[in-house]
């Protein structure tokens, strides 16, 4: 094998593995899992796309980047939504007007109650369940969710769907670590990796029931890859597609 | 949940420990109104336009940071600063359109306009319920209702608005934002520039409490109140309440969980035993003492411009709502610690007794399912000596004891309370529910929809009785 083969090879290969490391973890209730579960329509609360950045000392949220991408996420998530046949109500406040003072009555409340509840509660505490765990990827199916508040319950006459939900996105760009060494032992690989970001991106999405005041759906997805438009269509899709199911 | 059922015999038991747990001499003055009831505050009418202005990306906020000198980094200082107050103002954590808002807004005039700065600052009351108020550089000025319910009158209200005024002139945000830039990564890590940094604040929390005494004075308010601030700020007035009486109720219940002065100790000195917090104490202690040695010789001014009537009805929200906002946050120890304290002044109030159930009710669940202890937000940050005792207390229960407390107190709101408040009308039979399954609970639920008609609750029990 010649020189510029090995090359090409080994650039391959760990371009493959670096794609290919991820983590998929659904914890859903039963009725989710049912066919035709007539999710249909979800309000989603103000997406949250994050660009966090880390040096060697510490770790912060890139502000203008979260920003500027926002409105393009917004765009994929109704997008990929309707093509699984799911109507997306996106409430964003960017597109508040002065009329919608009722947004920090209902739905600030409610976002609020969805991500606390997501930090007290586990799927596991509520009731037991069975997982079906394969490599990178586990899916839990629960008889009931964590349990938000009933009070919740009356936005379901207001907005049609008692499906709301919470969407994110955050990227990682981590330090570059060992890419000398790398060059030194491995060169190819070595050379590679300068020219790649230690890219992590996250999606999660949380979908509560407020009718039954439960969360019925809770996702988390990471890969190894940078949050780039195709990326992150790809992971949109199979997402909804789950939930659609 | 087999031993509630057998408790449920001996219900009184629960409620007798709640009521007596704080039998105390303190007590908050009262406001007649709020005897009976209370109404958690609802956003109404049109966001305006400063809000607005802090909800929109493309609302660019405007600061001054022409001062080279003091900083490189000024766009991303100011990117910063702008979408951090454009999160908080999302997030729903500030009020607009209310009675809270409207007063602290006419204080914050009265203090800002003799001083040339009414037009730069723009005053806003936040939902935290601790003790605090910041100002940003583009002159968003949050006082938290934690702060509002501690205080006592207009001149102390202006002091703290004054304060927050100074850093702003001052730039001292700014100034904070260069001086932890300009540390490199192996210094940002020593205790010693930690307490340096500590430090460097409180140099700049001293002279933005010498200026705020001479605008105060210029606005006719009282200087000498601000010295008060201070000393509510170290905590002091938490404190009065006598809790060394906790631990000795002589109460059945309350004898199986008694805490010992070392044991609810150990909860303070978690908080105390912190070198950024011994700091702060110290650091108090030097401003408690500067104020005081910079006022005495001071006339008097007005304690209050408007009337201390309006500022005690403004104190009084500020106090259920510092309830509310704990229990919203999930902070459930905190918001009964709180509403124990202003049952002492509003003993009958229905929405209090009421939230003080619902916040047991939440207890017991996360205790049922294992996860109390998440619930503990306020851990290694007590500063209250009662309050540890609150905490300790609630570390020794069982979740079956947490349940009977719960049933007992639920139980006993909802005969006094059952038709009038919304949210006693609907724990109770969901109480029922969780203790003796659907069939029982169903005429209860039946109830609630009579009662509420058009109640929040309604699309969750109309399905719980079609299920």
């Amino acid at each position: 094998m010649n020189k510029k083969r090995y090359f090409i090879l080994l650039l391959l290969a760990s371009l493959f593995l670096s794609s290919c490391r991820g983590i998929l973890r659904i914890d859903q209730t039963k009725m989710m899992g049912r066919k035709g579960n007539n999710v249909k329509r979800i309000v989603c609360l103000n997406p949250d796309y994050e660009v966090l950045i880390s040096t060697k000392d510490q770790t912060q949220k890139s502000y203008q980047k979260s920003a500027s991408k926002e409105s393009t996420f917004n765009k994929m998530l109704d997008r990929n939504a309707r093509k699984n046949g799911i109507q997306l109500q996106i409430i964003d406040n960017e597109d508040l007007n002065k009329h919608d003072a009722s947004f920090f009555n209902d739905l600030a409340p409610l976002k609020q109650e969805l991500l606390q509840v997501s930090y007290l509660q586990n799927f596991d505490n509520v009731r037991n369940n069975t997982s079906k765990f394969r490599l990178g990827k586990v899916i839990g199916k629960h008889e009931q969710g964590p349990l938000i508040s009933p009070r919740f319950s009356y936005l379901a006459d207001i907005y049609g769907t008692p499906f709301f939900s919470i969407n994110g996105i955050a990227t990682h760009k981590k330090p570059k670590k060992g890419k000398l060494l790398l060059l030194l032992t491995i060169p190819p690989v070595g050379i590679a990796s300068f020219f790649f970001q230690d890219v992590d991106t996250y999606y999660y999405t949380i979908i509560a029931d407020v009718r039954s005041a439960e969360i019925i759906y809770r996702e988390v997805r990471q890969v190894n890859l940078r949050a780039t438009e195709a990326n992150l269509n790809s992971l949109l899709y199979d997402s909804f597609h789950i939930i659609s199911k | 949940m087999n031993l509630l059922k057998i408790l449920i015999g001996n219900k009184i038991w629960g409620l007798v420990f709640i009521v007596f747990l704080f039998s105390n001499k303190w007590s908050l003055g009262q406001v007649s109104v709020f005897m009976n009831n209370y109404t958690p505050i609802e956003i109404k009418g049109e966001i305006p336009e400063e809000y607005m202005k802090g909800i929109l990306a493309d609302a660019q906020i405007e600061i001054d940071v022409s001062d080279k000198a003091l900083l490189n980094k000024d766009d991303e200082f100011i990117t910063t600063t702008s979408f951090s107050i454009k999160e908080m103002f999302v997030s729903g954590n500030i009020y607009f359109n209310d009675t809270l808002s409207a007063y602290v807004q006419k204080v914050a005039k009265t203090v800002l306009l003799p001083n040339g700065l009414d037009q730069e600052i723009r005053v806003f009351v936040g939902r935290q319920p601790y003790p605090s108020a910041n100002i940003w550089m583009d002159g968003t000025l949050i006082i938290n209702v934690g702060l509002l319910a501690l205080l006592e009158n207009e001149s102390q209200l202006a002091f703290v608005i004054a304060h927050e005024a100074t850093h702003y002139v001052k730039k001292h945000p700014y100034e904070q934002y260069a001086n932890s830039n300009e540390l490199d990564a192996i210094q940002k890590r020593t205790l010693e520039n930690l307490k340096s940094r500590i430090n460097f604040s409180n140099q700049q929390e001293l002279e933005a409490d010498r200026k705020a005494i001479d605008m105060v004075r210029r606005a006719g308010y009282q200087p000498k109140e601000g010295v008060k601030v201070i000393d509510f700020l170290k905590a002091k007035r938490n404190t009065q309440v006598e809790f060394e009486e906790i631990p000795s109720l002589g109460l059945p219940v309350s004898t199986r969980f008694k805490c010992e002065e070392n044991e609810y100790k150990y909860f303070k000195a978690l908080y105390n035993e912190k070198i950024p917090y011994q700091k702060k104490t110290e650091n108090l202690d030097i401003r408690y003492h500067n104020l005081t040695s910079q006022t005495m010789a001071l006339g008097l001014g007005e304690l209050n411009i408007f009337s201390q009537e309006e500022f005690d009805y403004i104190q009084a929200i500020s106090g259920f709502e510092e309830v509310e906002n704990a229990f919203r946050d999930a902070n459930f120890y905190r918001s009964i610690y709180l509403s124990l304290k202003l049952l002492k002044s509003y003993p009958e109030n229905s929405w209090l007794n009421c939230k003080l159930a619902e916040n047991l009710f939440y207890i017991a669940q996360y205790s049922e399912m294992g996860n109390i202890d998440r619930l503990l937000v306020d851990f290694q940050k007590i500063e209250e000596e009662d309050y540890a005792a609150l905490y300790c207390m609630f570390s020794k229960m069982q979740t079956e004891d947490i349940w009977f407390t719960a049933y007992g107190y639920i139980q006993k709101q909802f005969e006094k309370f059952g038709d009038k408040n919304e949210t006693i009308g609907f724990l109770y039979p969901r109480l029922r529910e969780i203790s003796y399954g659907m069939e029982d609970a169903k005429s209860y639920y039946n109830t609630y929809l009579e009662n509420f008609p058009g109640g929040k609750y309604n699309v969750y029990v109309k399905r719980k009785l079609n299920e």
